[in-house]
């Protein structure tokens, strides 16, 4: 609080402190009305934030809720040696459920036969998420394990093993030196890997059994997993205290590791509430914007006057300074409140079609709500009213004196500023804040560039117009000062809404193609080629909707570079996965449908192998980034004593959401034809057929088939809670952007009225003035539209490419229904706005100036 | 609905027991005008003085068609405007001339365009020349294509007035013209003003509170107390308007 001195004159009355005169100007300001636009702009923008945070805060939430059930926890610690002992203690005491777990391939047998098989030793509050389904018999849909696990001595199997093992409930088999009762038939599993390549049957015994089987012993290759579940603070903390600890072999799981194609979904559902929410401060900053560029034009004759009273104008500009701020703190807390009741009302009506009922927000959006009230603010408030310290004295006397406009550059440059500042705030992400400011900064120039460039080339033509488009083409040129803001403002605002919608259909698409309701639901994998025909045509007889069947060669990579794998990759890979086991290896002329080159060439269809040269291979991007591989490097891979020696010649990203046969490595055809191999096909299941999958695994004991049904559905389930939550965002965006659009338009009121009362002196009749407003907002609107198409395309091309990872195309329907909308609602909105220019007799508006 | 009576064709304006009444800001009824009986012919400067608040400018508006009336009746140029409706109404404007005290012109548009305007309104055939040919009449030739804040006060006020007369009007109203102007502009602005009237033989209504300006009218009006008072050249008493037919 500042005092002004007063040594002077001590009989002078102390003038007040800038604070009380601000409170009190506040107050007055707010009862005359003259602050209900801005008030609102900042109430609409906080609103809106709110609203959108809290929305985004919630679904995000109950999307890791949702997918957490597919891991089996909130967060999975994974080692391939035993975990200390204390760090199940810490999660207990961090209030966290825990619940170790211990996994192996182990050989099982019975009477009848022998199978190998994945052994999950499990201990007690197994799943801590999800639910593990187990039943008596195939047939008959399971129950929930409610906490339940194998007891001493038990052993739970898959339908796969029971089959391969030829044994019932009720049966002995042999794990290691144990034997063990067969009790329960699992039916699903929440935390069944999603990939392909190791799935041997299933057998689920207690954790306390496992030393007496015996199987387990230092060096054996195994599987520790502690799963954690609990409050998402508690889970942050318990992660952050434990990272330090983690060694190279350790791993960290959330659902974005565990899963990648739940996580993409994730990934790319959050980077769509974000854009929405980016989206929402875009067009709240807009308002704001608008509101007090209108505020402070209103301000300058009162400013005159108080300075003209001996005020000077940086004084009484930080008043209203302090008045603005402490009108951003109560719109700011009347912004928030009603978003959260909103978003409270929304989603409780919303709730009967979600999956899992949505978990309260937490008090982040309020801060983010509330603080992006303030930035914007100071972004797109500020310039306006640093230009009203400009204002002179004289204008009391000579009211043409207009205070220079603040510069562009201060003006664009503080509001780019917030703006970025905002996108960073809400992404935390460089990335996606410097591709949509580029892509904003591009929008605004060549929107700007181009209406000028427009109005400027359609000028001299004016003259051979009719009266009423002359008019109009003529105002509008001549307020071109003022029209290009709002021109920007309107595209802006539409570019919002037509982004929003166009990513929001794009990314259903990509979902909806991704899981087909017949996507494949079954792997049938290791058919030996003498079953190939057999088993074809028994999926035939069934009339069971399958792939083709893609040849496997599983072999291990041994040398890269000549030298041993292990010694070539980087530390950190050592232990990765793909060096631990067999890859699995195939051969195509064509690059698989969803794979993509990111380096390197495909090879020609008609490829022929010269007997010397060495084979190419393509690589799997993300394997080849983890294991250091690049183009041209020599690479071996063993299998049963023989040796497959390749360059790598391409690599290529592979699109693991869409749950179809994915292969690390691919060779040209020919070349692997005389290895060991087996084929694997892909199948979808109607539940109605679901006896003749038993059939399938009589028929076919060697061949192992996997159930991805229960996955498949609860990913769909994750999509179908992500989708709502776009079609919600979506539908707050288009309400806010209309709302918007109406006081974009009731912005320039002021001098339309004027010019509206003047025309009527003029001897213009109603009509006419309705006509010529009319054409200049429909021109406004066309090319408003036509700018947010644009503008939209070029942004929706950087963040396809940079960040959605979608494949882009233009959209002829945009460019037409686009400018046919915003023409509609510019006119609409325009000609309901400026009514008033009829109603008020224009001696009272002219003489009100 | 009354059927207007027919005016002898030299009465430009005529008012029969006109009056406003508005509501103030606690939604009071104020009465601004009442019964006002007013007649004025053809080629007549009239002016109408009083204090500020009087309501004159109120009056100004009421002739002029742009506001409407409470009570009584207006004819303007052989029009009952009461019973108008506003495309009516603005048709009579057409034919109507204003200058204001503070200029009103478009600060966004040149002199030139602001001249043009009410003729394009019309829709005026070669209204560029004849918006060229004003502004050299009023002595601005040499500065069409320049923006009202590029002109002073005085160069405003007459583009104002060649955007009066361009239009050809058979009736100007001027509310306060030189209100805004020091004396030495002023002078020159209503000489101005009055010598196209006279060359256009354009009827004049003047709102002014300067006694002064007011004297180079023919007659002379006193707004006072809601009523409208004629003032004879010697009058010391001021006679009720209700006397003239």
């Amino acid at each position: 609080m500042s005092r002004i001195p007063n040594a002077i004159d001590s009989g002078r009355a102390q003038r007040p402190s800038s604070w009380w005169l601000a409170t009190r100007l506040l107050l007055r300001e707010w009862r005359s009305g003259d602050l209900n636009l801005l008030a609102s702009a900042l109430i609409l923008a906080v609103m809106t934030v709110a609203i959108t945070a809290f929305v985004a805060d919630r679904l995000q939430k109950g999307m890791e809720q949702q997918a957490a059930q597919l891991m089996g926890g909130d967060l999975v610690i994974q080692s391939p040696r035993a975990l200390p002992e204390d760090w199940l203690e810490d999660a207990k005491n961090q209030n966290l459920q825990a619940a170790p777990q211990l996994e192996f391939a182990s050989m099982l047998a019975s009477d009848n036969g022998f199978q190998l098989a994945a052994v999950k030793a499990i201990s007690q509050g197994y799943p801590l998420k999800g639910e593990l389904l187990i039943g008596q018999s195939a047939d008959v849909l399971g129950q929930s394990s409610q906490g339940q696990i194998p007891l001493s001595g038990e052993v739970w199997v898959d339908l796969r093993l029971l089959s391969a093992l030829g044994v019932t409930l009720g049966d002995e088999v042999e794990i290691g030196q144990k034997l063990f009762t067969v009790t329960r038939l699992i039916q699903q599993e929440p935390d069944r890997g999603g990939g392909f390549m190791s799935f041997n049957p299933r057998a689920m015994i207690n954790l306390a059994d496992v030393p007496a089987t015996g199987v387990v012993q230092p060096g054996s290759r195994v599987t520790w997993r502690l799963m954690l579940a609990g409050a998402l603070v508690d889970i942050e903390r318990y992660k952050s205290s434990i990272k330090p600890r983690l060694e190279s072999a350790h791993r960290l799981l959330d659902v974005r590791e565990d899963r990648p194609s739940v996580g993409s979904a994730l990934d790319r559902a959050q980077r769509y509430l974000q854009l929405t929410s980016i989206g929402a401060v875009i067009l709240s900053g807009v308002a704001v914007a608008l509101a007090a560029a209108r505020f402070a034009r209103r301000r300058v004759d009162s400013i005159a006057v108080l300075s003209g009273f001996g005020h000077s104008p940086r004084f009484v500009t930080g008043i209203y300074s302090r008045l603005l701020l402490s009108l951003g703190l109560v719109t700011a807390l009347i912004g928030a409140s009603l978003g959260y009741l909103l978003q409270s009302i929304a989603v409780s009506l919303f709730q009967s079609s979600l999956p899992v009922s949505l978990p309260p927000a937490g008090w982040q959006p309020w801060l983010l709500a509330m603080g992006t009230g303030q930035l914007l603010l100071l972004g797109f408030a500020r310039a306006p009213l640093q230009q009203l310290q400009q204002v002179s004295p004289m204008r009391i006397l000579r009211r043409d004196l207009v205070p220079a406009s603040a510069s562009s550059l201060s003006t664009y440059g503080l509001a780019l500023f917030a703006l970025v500042a905002l996108v960073y705030w809400y992404s935390q992400d460089w990335r996606l804040t410097l591709w949509l400011s580029l892509g904003l900064i591009v929008v605004v120039v060549v929107s700007s560039l181009l209406t000028l460039g427009l109005l400027k080339l359609l000028h001299p033509l004016e003259s051979k117009l009719p009266v009423k488009p002359r008019l109009a083409l003529r105002s509008l040129y001549s307020h071109r000062k003022t029209a290009l803001p709002q021109v920007l403002a309107f595209a802006l605002v539409l570019l919002v809404v037509a982004l929003v919608s166009i990513v929001r259909n794009d990314l259903l698409d990509s979902w909806q193609q991704q899981l087909p309701i017949t996507a494949p639901n079954h792997f049938a994998l290791n058919i030996q080629l003498h079953e190939q025909q057999a088993f074809e045509q028994a999926l035939d007889q069934a009339e069971i909707k399958h792939s083709p069947l893609y040849p496997i060669v599983r072999a291990r990579l041994t040398l890269i570079n000549h030298q041993t794998a292990l010694e070539q990759v980087p530390e950190k890979a050592r232990e990765d996965n793909a060096l631990q086991r067999e890859l699995n290896l195939t051969w195509r002329s064509a690059l698989p449908d969803d794979n993509k080159v990111v380096a390197g060439q495909w090879w020609p269809e008609d490829y022929q192998a010269s007997p010397n040269a060495l084979t190419p291979l393509s690589i799997e991007a993300a394997l080849a980034e983890r294991l250091g591989l690049s183009l041209g490097d020599h690479l071996v891979f063993e299998l049963a004593g023989q040796k497959i020696e390749g360059v790598v010649h391409n690599l290529r990203t592979v699109n693991w959401d869409n749950f179809q046969p994915n292969f690390y490595v691919i060779t040209p055809p020919k070349v692997l034809e005389s290895m060991p191999q087996t084929l694997l096909a892909s199948f979808y299941l109607a539940p109605e057929q679901r006896p003749q999958l038993a059939q399938l695994v009589r028929q076919f004991p060697s061949v192992s088939l996997l159930d991805i049904g229960q996955i498949l559905q609860q990913v769909r389930q994750i999509l179908q809670q992500v989708t709502l939550a776009i079609e919600v965002m979506l539908m707050f965006t288009l309400f806010c952007g209309v709302v918007l659009l109406l006081a974009a338009v009731k912005n320039s009121l002021d001098e339309r009225l004027r010019e509206g009362a003047l025309y009527r002196t003029l001897g213009a009749s109603g009509r006419m003035i309705r006509q010529i407003q009319g054409l200049e907002f429909v021109c406004l609107g066309l090319l408003s539209g036509v700018l947010a198409v644009l503008g939209s395309e070029i942004t929706a091309f950087l963040l396809y490419r940079q960040l959605f990872d979608l494949d882009y195309s233009l959209s002829f329907t945009h460019w037409l229904l686009l400018p046919l909308i915003s023409v509609a609602i510019i006119t609409t909105a325009g000609l309901w706005g400026t009514k008033e220019v009829l109603k008020r007799p224009p001696l009272q508006v002219l003489r009100a100036r | 609905m009354n059927t207007p009576e027919p005016l002898a064709s030299t009465v430009v304006i005529k008012t029969v027991n006109l009056g406003r009444t508005l509501m103030d800001t606690e939604q009071q009824p104020l009465t601004i005008l009442q019964g006002i009986n007013l007649q004025i012919n053809a080629g007549d400067s009239v002016a109408i003085l009083g204090s500020s608040g009087a309501g004159k400018s109120t009056l100004l508006g009421l002739l002029a068609g742009l506001d409407q009336a409470s009570t009584g009746e207006i004819y303007l140029n052989q029009q009952p405007l009461t019973q108008l409706n506003e495309e009516q109404r603005a048709q009579v404007r057409q034919k109507v001339g204003f200058v204001f005290q503070s200029f009103q012109l478009l600060g966004h548009l040149t002199a030139l365009d602001n001249v043009m305007l009410p003729l394009e309104l019309a829709g005026a055939k070669d209204y560029r020349k004849k918006a060229q040919n004003w502004l050299e009449r009023v002595g601005l030739g040499h500065r069409i294509k320049h923006y009202p804040n590029q002109l002073s006060g005085g160069e405003q006020q007459r583009v104002a007035i060649a955007r009066a007369f361009a239009g050809e009007p058979v009736v100007l109203f001027a509310d306060e013209p030189t209100g805004n102007l020091d004396q030495k502009t002023g002078q020159t602005i209503i000489d101005l003003l009055f010598k196209l009237n006279r060359d256009q033989g354009t009827t004049l209504v003047l709102v002014t509170h300067d006694l002064e300006l007011a004297q180079r009218c023919q007659q002379r009006y006193l707004l006072q107390d809601q009523q409208l008072i004629l003032q004879t050249p010697a009058a010391v008493n001021p006679v009720n308007a209700e006397a003239t037919p």
